[in-house]
C-alpha cells in the first residue's frame, strides 16, 4: 500500500483512539460508577470514530485501487 | 508531592479525560487545539506541559511548534504520541522536548514522567549521595550506584549482589528515595524468618490464623504499597514461598494467611543476595520464572577488601559528629591490611569501639585488638571460601591446611614490614613454627623468602 498523507492521518486517529481507550480501561476499576459510565460513553464514541475512520480508509484505499 | 500546574494539549475529550485522571491532586488546565494551547502559554505559567502533536483535523504535526514555545518559557515539556517515528522522536528533543512517550500506557508513563521532573527540579547531585548516603570513593561502586539512581523511576525490578555489610539495603533505600514513589520502603530479611512466619510477614494475617495470631496484622506487602518492598536474602526463601511471592508480584493481589479475601498492593522489587544466583537456579534451590520476574537491572557490590580507598573515608564518616580520633599512621595501616569479612558493617563496629575506648589517639594495638574480636563476630561470614575448600579437596586437608598458615605467616609478616618477632606474637606462634613455614615457601617458589 503506497503511503499518501490523507491515509496517514486517518491511521493515525486509529491509533491515537485506540491508544486512549487503552488508557482508559487502565483506569476504569478505580473510577466512581457515575464517572466510569462516562468514562465509557467516551470510549463508545471513539470506538465509533474508530470503525469511521476504518470505513473511510477502505474506501480510500478501494478508490486508488480502481483509479490506477 | 508538591501541586504542579499542568498544561494538557489533547483535542480528544477521552484523551483529557485520561489525563485529568493521573494528574489527580495537581493543577490541570487543557488546550483542545493550538491557537488555545499558544494563548495558556503565553498568558500562564506551568510547570508541566504534555502536548499532543497531531492536533485538529489538518494532517501536519502542529505540536511541535508549541515545544520551541514551552522550551523558551522554561516549561518542561512531554510528547506524548501515538505517531512516533524516529524521525519525530528525534525533532522534538531537538526543538526542546524534554520526555516522549508513546500514547496507551498512561498510568506508567505519567509517574515516570511526574518522578523525572521532580528529580530534575531537586537538582540531583551524586555527590549528596556520596557524601553521606553511600560513602564511597571506588569508581567502579560510583558508576554501580548511580546506574541504580538511574533506573530509580521505572518499574524495573533491581537485584543488588554483594557480600554481607556492602550496603545492599543502604543502596535500595537511596533507588526508593529517588524513585518519586509515594509508599514506603519496607525491608524484609528473608533469611530470618522460618517458612510459615515468612508467610505471615509478607503477606500478613488474619486473627486466629495460627496459634499466636491474636490480631489481624499487615504484612510487608501491604505496607510497601506504592512503594517499594526490598527482599533481602532472597536466597533463603523455600521454592514454595517464592511461588506464592511471585504469583502476588505478578497479579499485584494477594491472601493474607487465614484471609479468604484477596488484597491488592503496588510495589516494585529490590532483591539483594551474597549469593550466586545462576547457582542457586542450577542447584534448584532458586525458581527460574520467580528469578526471571526479579531479575531487571542488577547491580554488584564489591567488598571492601577490593575497594581499600573507602577505608578511611568510611572511618571519617563514621565518626563524624562524635569524638575525633587522631589514628597514628601505623594504626591506619593496620586498618587497611585488615580483609573486612564482614565490610563497612564490620568497620562501623570497631570504629565505633575505638572511638568509645580510645583516648582520642588511636594506637596499631588498640585496632588490632578490636579486629581479633570483629573476626569472631560475624558467624555469618563463611570461614572459608569456595577457592580454599576447592583446594582441599583437589590437595588433602593437610597440604591445604600448610598453605594456609605459610599464606597467613607471609601476609602477617608484609603488614608487619618483615619484623618476625611482630609476627610470632601476633600469630602466637614460635619462631622455629614460623622459619618452618618461611622454609615451605622458599620451597614452593623457587626463590627464598
Amino acid at each position: 500500500m503506497e503511503s499518501r498523507p490523507e491515509l496517514n492521518k486517518l491511521l493515525h486517529d486509529v491509533q491515537s483512539k485506540c491508544a486512549n481507550i487503552k488508557s482508559a480501561c487502565q483506569i476504569l476499576n478505580d473510577c466512581p460508577e457515575e464517572e466510569a459510565l462516562d468514562m465509557l460513553g467516551d470510549m463508545t464514541q471513539a470506538a465509533r470514530d474508530i470503525l469511521r475512520c476504518l470505513l473511510e480508509l477502505k474506501k480510500k484505499i478501494a478508490d486508488g485501487k480502481e483509479g490506477r | 508531592m508538591s501541586k504542579l500546574k499542568v498544561l494538557v494539549v489533547e483535542d480528544e475529550r477521552l484523551g483529557q479525560k485520561i489525563m485529568a485522571k493521573h494528574l489527580t491532586g495537581h493543577l490541570v488546565e487543557f488546550a483542545g487545539d493550538l491557537a488555545a494551547a499558544k494563548q495558556r502559554l503565553d498568558a500562564g505559567r506551568f510547570d508541566l506541559c504534555f502536548i499532543d502533536l497531531h492536533l485538529g483535523e489538518g494532517d501536519r504535526p502542529s505540536g511541535l511548534e508549541l515545544i520551541r514555545m514551552a522550551a523558551e518559557k522554561g516549561v518542561y515539556s512531554v510528547v506524548m504520541s501515538s505517531h512516533d517515528t524516529e524521525e519525530m522522536v528525534v525533532q522534538a528533543y531537538e526543538l526542546g522536548c524534554r520526555d516522549f512517550y508513546a500514547k496507551g500506557n498512561e498510568q506508567a508513563n505519567i509517574g515516570a514522567v511526574l518522578s523525572k521532573y521532580h528529580r530534575d527540579k531537586a537538582g540531583f547531585d551524586s555527590e549528596d549521595i556520596f557524601a553521606g548516603q553511600f560513602v564511597t570513593e571506588d569508581p567502579a561502586t560510583r558508576a554501580s550506584i548511580l546506574e541504580g539512581v538511574k533506573y530509580a523511576a521505572s518499574d524495573l525490578p533491581i537485584m543488588i549482589l554483594g557480600p554481607s555489610g556492602t550496603g545492599k539495603t543502604c543502596l535500595g533505600k537511596i533507588i526508593h528515595e529517588h524513585s518519586g514513589r509515594e509508599g514506603e520502603f519496607v525491608a524484609i530479611n528473608c533469611a530470618a524468618y522460618a517458612e510459615n512466619l515468612l508467610e505471615a510477614e509478607l503477606f500478613g494475617h488474619k486473627e486466629g490464623a495460627f496459634t499466636d495470631a491474636t490480631g489481624s496484622r499487615k504484612g510487608k506487602l501491604a505496607q510497601a504499597h506504592k512503594g517499594t518492598l526490598f527482599l533481602d536474602e532472597i536466597g533463603a526463601m523455600s521454592l514454595d514461598m517464592q511461588a506464592k511471592l511471585l504469583k502476588a508480584i505478578e497479579e499485584r493481589t494477594f491472601y493474607p494467611v487465614g484471609s479468604d479475601k484477596a488484597e491488592t498492593s503496588e510495589f516494585r522489587v529490590i532483591s539483594a543476595t551474597l549469593e550466586d544466583l545462576q547457582r542457586l537456579i542450577a542447584q534448584g534451590r532458586l525458581r527460574f520464572d520467580f528469578f526471571q520476574r526479579i531479575h531487571g537491572l542488577t547491580i554488584k557490590l564489591k567488598p571492601l577488601s577490593e575497594r581499600k580507598c573507602d577505608i578511611l573515608p568510611l572511618v571519617r564518616f563514621f565518626t563524624r559528629g562524635g569524638k575525633h580520633l587522631s589514628i597514628s599512621q601505623e594504626a591506619k595501616a593496620c586498618l587497611l591490611g585488615h580483609p573486612w569479612p564482614g565490610n563497612a558493617r564490620e568497620l562501623r563496629k570497631v570504629v565505633e569501639l575505638l572511638a568509645a575506648g580510645a583516648e582520642g589517639r588511636v594506637t596499631p594495638e588498640e585496632v588490632r585488638r578490636h579486629l581479633d574480636h570483629s573476626a569472631t563476630a560475624w558467624p555469618a561470614v563463611p570461614f572459608i571460601g569456595e577457592g580454599h575448600y576447592r583446594h582441599a579437596l583437589e590437595m588433602g586437608l593437610g597440604k591445604a591446611l600448610d598453605r594456609f598458615a605459610r599464606e597467613v605467616i607471609r601476609r602477617n609478616l608484609a603488614e608487619n614490614n618483615g619484623k618476625k618477632t611482630k609476627t610470632m606474637s601476633a600469630l602466637r606462634i614460635s619462631a622455629r613454627r614460623l622459619y618452618a613455614a618461611l622454609k615451605e615457601q622458599e620451597a614452593s617458589d623457587g626463590i627464598p623468602a
